[in-house]
């Protein structure tokens, strides 16, 4: 246990904040977390980030620079890929939407994730399975999000597995998150030049099926949108629950985003009805 | 004085003729303006809309169109969904053919059959803004159904 009282009583303040009914609109363009929803057809995000990971007692010997590039595009509106690299790996994301229930400002979605990370590391020795491209992994899951006036919640739960795992005998294990998110500012929508803040609080979470290691990190998220079109998003993730002896658990991240909107030419790749 | 007749009855046919003048939409399953960015951007991208208004507070959208002849409700209604949304509701406002809506009356406009959903007739003010009450999908007769 990693947590002083004090940290606890402000994430269940956070999270009181979240459920409260102050809050005017919720927001679920999580920093974190893949909300069920999918991009806009025809669109393209192009996504830059940096993390700054470190492990216990903020040791420098086992700091690690961070620095991502992705690209993620609408295959069609039901449909989306995500390209990434980190430099040291690469990875492939792929999700579906296979269900939706649109009312005036609420829905309830599900959608299927899929996600492979090929890492030019070897495995490391850890009874964590890592994700930032430290080793080749694979995942697969389902997410569930419901946004309802006053708030969004999504969760995400699936299998995950170190690459080596698939052909020698290595665990794999559970990944899960649980996102929160509300819009600070503004108040109210006059046009889509005004900037919005969004807060955000998510849980990640990793059990493996040995039982032997899991972790569960919260990551509080502040989101800015400029011109309903880019996002900067600031991020700080540390462990609530740590029994791994994961290297690297406390992430500073900085990451922007810019979505092209009917960027790819009207051509229906792959027809899909409603 | 023939070409007057010609010219007057054209004038007489051509506001007789029947006609989509704008189309206004409720989008459902949005709150945040970069959602109410993507229909918008969806909305506008179709050949036929001149303009797209939009209230963003209320996920609302009005439509202008380049010509009204060429008004495509399947596109309008496809555009919300290809930005992954819905519609709540959606209106149109039409110049009709005569003045009174007949109950089960059918109607000829843009190339689409349009069939009052009335309990009685109703007087028709010109322009006359009415709900298209199938806005989800095109009925297996071709017909949209109308109400006030």
């Amino acid at each position: 246990m990693l947590l002083s009282r004090k940290l606890f009583f402000f994430i269940f303040c956070m999270l009181g904040l979240c459920f409260s009914t102050v809050i005017v609109k919720a927001q679920e363009l999580y920093v974190s977390a893949e909300p069920a929803s999918t991009m806009p057809s025809r669109s393209i995000i192009f996504k830059q980030g940096y993390s700054y990971m470190k492990g216990e007692n903020g040791s420098v010997g086992n700091a690690v620079n961070n620095f991502n590039t992705q690209l993620e595009f609408s295959l069609n509106k039901k449909w989306m890929a995500h390209i990434g690299t980190n430099y040291t790996s690469w990875n492939f994301y792929t999700q579906y939407r296979f269900f939706s229930k649109d009312a005036l400002h609420e829905h309830l979605r599900m959608a299927l994730y899929f996600n492979s990370i090929q890492s030019s590391k070897n495995a490391i020795a850890t009874n964590a399975i890592l994700l930032e491209g430290e080793e080749s992994v694979i995942q697969g899951g389902f997410i569930i999000t419901q946004l309802k006036h006053k708030w969004a919640s999504s969760l995400s739960v699936g299998p995950i597995l170190k690459k080596e795992s698939l052909t020698t005998n290595g665990a794999g294990g559970l990944q899960y998150s649980f996102s929160n998110g509300v819009l600070l500012y503004p108040k109210s929508y006059t046009s889509y030049g005004q900037t919005n803040v969004n807060l955000y609080l998510e849980f990640i979470g990793q059990s493996l099926f040995s039982g032997k290691a899991h972790y569960f990190d919260v990551a509080p998220a502040v989101q800015f949108i400029f011109n309903s079109q880019a996002k900067l998003n600031l991020s700080y993730r540390l462990p609530l629950v740590n029994q791994t002896n994961r290297a690297t658990y406390n992430t500073a991240s900085i990451s922007w985003d810019y979505l092209f909107f009917n960027a790819i030419p009207k051509r229906k790749l792959i027809n899909v009805s409603n | 004085m023939k070409y007057l007749i010609i010219g007057l009855s054209f004038f007489v046919s051509s506001t007789a003729t029947a006609q989509v003048q704008s189309v206004e939409l409720v989008a459902s399953g949005l709150t945040c303006s970069m959602c109410s960015k993507a229909i918008f951007k969806s909305l506008s991208a179709l050949d036929f809309v001149s303009d797209v208004k939009v209230d963003i507070e209320k996920s609302s959208f009005i439509l202008a169109f380049k010509s009204s002849d060429n008004v495509k409700i399947e596109q309008i209604r496809d555009a919300v969904y290809d930005a992954g949304f819905a519609i709540e509701t959606m209106q149109l406002t039409a110049n009709f053919p005569s003045t009174k809506a007949m109950k089960d009356e059918t109607v000829s406009m843009n190339g689409y059959q349009f069939k009052w959903i009335l309990a009685a007739a109703k007087n028709i003010s010109n322009p006359q803004k009415v709900t298209i009450v199938n806005k989800e999908i095109l009925p297996k007769d071709g017909v949209y159904y109308l109400k006030f």
